[in-house]
């Protein structure tokens, strides 16, 4: 009894915040959902006007479409290359532990003003991506204006933060039992065949993990595309999360916004249990069948 | 499903959640908190929060003044200043608003007036503080925009005029000596520049709206909207002023979407510390004249010299000027515990010999006499800011309604210019976009201020 009140107490600044700042505001969301709520006057209910003029609206449904392909991009890519990294990081090479840190460090830094600054001085019209490909007699890319290239920047931005993916990746291949690698290595299987047919089975659990947490971001990502392209050319940019800012704090539509939050917030529901119900056939948890 | 999975799918959901956390929390009601930040009476001493935006040199520029004022009131009253970017000001001052967080004295946008009070009862009355704020420098039908319902809510700084200024360096080395009259000269001139440079332009405005409003002001001889509120322009005029503005852009005289988007971004922003601007690919602006100063300072820096252009009028118009708005406003919050305190620090920067010396004209043309006495005797008021004055004073104008900087009508403009001019839409199919979305958003102003 005197430990679980312990362990309460330690618990209790995140029990407040979560209460406070997202149990809170989460519900407040959906009540204002159904209000007018414009910020500076009193809300008035209107019932479900705002979640059917939602689907009646062709900018909101725009962004559904720009946020669904900013996922389907970036999660797969990053999925990969942290992987990738992280299978090359668990080598025992001198200096692992610098290359460790230092593949990490975009992570830390994620979609920030500087890094918004750097990367738009990498794609500018005469940036360094373009002068470097000028090298090899390609024309210049107008990244920020194309509605290709805006969404490639973005894109680079998201798959160059792997690295929390790829610390956890690189957790699970250190708990691959290397003797099952000995025994595949006498049976003459070749590192490559291993990888996918021992590596890749044990860590399921590890990707489905990733999978689902890099699907949730990538679905409410706002800071880099909002501080790199903005909404972009033909609003090739313009993710869900950022129309929800403007709405509110540009229109001041709150209850439009709010509406728009819980639309996405159901989405990305949606796709977890989908995520959810597949993985009977793709992940192996090391305790079934106990 | 075992524990593993539950717990992995509560955690996804609390994922999901905390978008909405991050996203929409808000007060049910605009009464703002109370206590917050508003004027903070700690032993004696008041504290004030001053907020502002703009460049570079307005903030060392103000900056300096609130450290004087500090330093004169030692003791009595302590400014602290909040100064901020030209990004995102609507959104930053809604939710400080909204939040109770706005500072004692803000600055305010004059359309912000209408919209944060409309009964009059939005900001502090200054009214109230009329013993210790010098009224009477200013011209009293000027004072009357800060007005609402009566109440004496802002104090509007200046006037801001709709201007072009070139970089007058770069047309000599184009080997054009005398600036462009007319657009027909605009486009001569372009075709010089883009001999030396295919990618630069003459003039970059930061939205496609002010040279379109600048288009249909000459061309109907009114402004967008009526003194009811009501809408002036009809589609087919918003047509004209789409194939106006893309024949100039195309002619490299107005700045293209595409390269705004490649070079600036995608929202309206003050051009002054744009790089493709202090290195002459730009080689003017279409730009209020609050932001002169700034603009002529990021040239001067790199030793090229900006000149504000004679009005370039459109062939058969029936009014041969620009648009006119009041520059930015300063209020009191209603909610400040020392509103003679921040009336005395407004008094200071907006009439005071030294701080309004201190202040300078980096947020454009005063309106003060008293403040435009102190910056003509401390010699601030020469160069391309004189010629600012003069252009202010002689310019013919169309003063902005209330409603024109509501963030909708903008939008409307240039999402709907963007996709005609990438070819996704006719001229005929944006214009229709274009008015229908501004009469949508018209007629829920007029409803609401009526």
């Amino acid at each position: 009894m005197k430990h679980s009140k312990i362990g309460l107490l330690y618990i209790l600044p995140w029990l407040a915040g979560m209460l406070v700042l997202t149990l809170y505001p989460f519900v407040n969301a959906l009540v204002i959902s159904f209000t007018d709520y414009n910020l500076v006057r009193e809300p008035n209910f209107i019932g479900f006007e705002n979640y059917v003029t939602l689907f009646k609206d062709a900018d909101f449904l725009s962004t559904l479409t720009a946020t669904v392909k900013y996922t389907i991009f970036t999660v797969p890519f990053q999925l990969a290359f942290a992987l990738f990294i992280a299978y090359i990081l668990n080598f025992k090479l001198k200096g692992i532990n610098f290359y460790r840190t230092a593949y990490y460090i975009p992570s830390l830094l994620g979609g920030n003003v500087a890094v918004a600054v750097l990367w738009r001085f990498l794609f500018q019209q005469e940036g360094f991506i373009n002068r470097f490909i000028g090298l090899f007699g390609a024309a210049p890319i107008p990244w920020f204006s194309s509605v290709n290239g805006a969404m490639a920047v973005i894109v680079f931005l998201k798959v160059w933060q792997f690295g929390s993916s790829m610390l956890i990746f690189l957790a699970a291949l250190k708990d691959v039992p290397q003797e099952l690698y000995e025994a595949a290595s006498v049976d003459g299987s070749t590192r490559f065949y291993s990888f996918f047919r021992i590596t890749i089975p044990l860590i399921t659990p590890t990707i489905f993990f990733n999978l689902v947490m890099q699907m949730v971001n990538a679905f409410q990502e706002f800071n880099g595309p909002y501080l790199v392209t903005g909404r972009g050319p033909l609003n090739a940019t313009y993710l869900t999360s950022m129309y929800i800012y403007d709405n509110a704090f540009k229109y001041f539509n709150m209850g439009y916004a709010s509406a728009a939050s819980w639309v996405l917030f159901i989405i990305i529901m949606a796709v977890t249990a989908v995520l959810f119900a597949t993985q009977n056939r793709w992940v192996f948890y090391s305790d079934e069948g106990n | 499903m075992g524990l593993r999975k539950k717990t992995g799918m509560v955690c996804a959901a609390a994922l999901a959640v905390s978008l909405l956390a991050a996203g929409c929390s808000g007060s049910k009601t605009a009464e703002p908190v109370k206590g917050d930040t508003a004027g903070k009476d700690t032993g004696g001493v008041a504290e004030l929060t001053f907020s502002w935006w703009g460049n570079d040199d307005r903030h060392q520029a103000t900056q300096k003044a609130i450290d004087a004022f500090n330093t004169a009131h030692e003791g009595k009253i302590k400014v602290t200043g909040e100064p901020s970017g030209f990004g995102n000001l609507e959104e930053t001052f809604a939710t400080r608003y909204a939040g109770g967080t706005a500072a004692d004295i803000m600055t305010v946008n004059y359309p912000w007036l209408l919209q944060y009070s409309p009964d009059g009862a939005g900001f502090y009355d200054l009214d109230q503080v009329n013993d210790t704020f010098d009224f009477s420098q200013y011209d009293p039908e000027f004072l009357k925009f800060g007005e609402r319902k009566g109440k004496m809510q802002v104090i509007p700084y200046g006037q801001n005029t709709l201007g072009v200024y070139l970089n007058k360096s770069a047309f000599e080395r184009a080997g054009i000596k005398e600036l462009p009259k007319t657009f027909d000269e605009y486009k001569k001139a372009a075709e010089a520049f883009t001999k030396a440079d295919p990618n630069s332009y003459l003039i970059v405005s930061p939205t496609f709206r002010f040279a379109a409003i600048y288009y249909l002001q000459q061309k109907t001889g009114k402004g967008e909207f009526a003194d009811d509120l009501s809408m002036n322009y009809t589609q087919e005029d918003y047509k004209e002023a789409l194939l106006w503005y893309k024949d100039l852009a195309d002619a490299h005289v107005f700045c293209s979407r595409k390269d705004y988007i490649e070079n600036v971004g995608n929202e309206p922003v003050s051009i002054a510390q744009n790089a493709k601007f202090i290195n002459g690919g730009y080689a003017g602006v279409l730009e209020w004249t609050g932001g002169i100063a700034s603009n002529a300072k990021t040239l001067s820096d790199k030793g090229d010299e900006l000149a504000i252009a004679p009005l370039p009028v459109i062939e058969g118009a029936k009014f041969e000027g620009t648009m006119a708005k009041p520059s930015l406003t300063f209020a009191i919050s209603k909610d400040s515990k020392n509103p003679k305190a921040a009336a005395e620090f407004l008094q200071y920067i907006l009439n005071d010999p030294e701080g309004t010396k201190l202040m300078g004209s980096t947020r454009g043309m005063v309106a003060s006499k008293a403040a435009k006495a102190s910056l003509e005797a401390d010699g601030q008021i020469t160069g391309v800011v004189k010629d600012a004055y003069d252009f202010t004073e002689n310019a013919k104008v169309i003063n902005n309604s209330p409603i024109f900087e509501n963030a909708t009508f903008t939008n409307a403009y240039e999402k709907n210019y963007e996709k005609f001019e990438f070819g996704q839409s006719t001229a005929d199919e944006a214009a229709k976009a274009i008015f229908d979305a501004i009469s949508e958003e018209n007629a829920k102003l007029v409803q609401q201020y009526k």
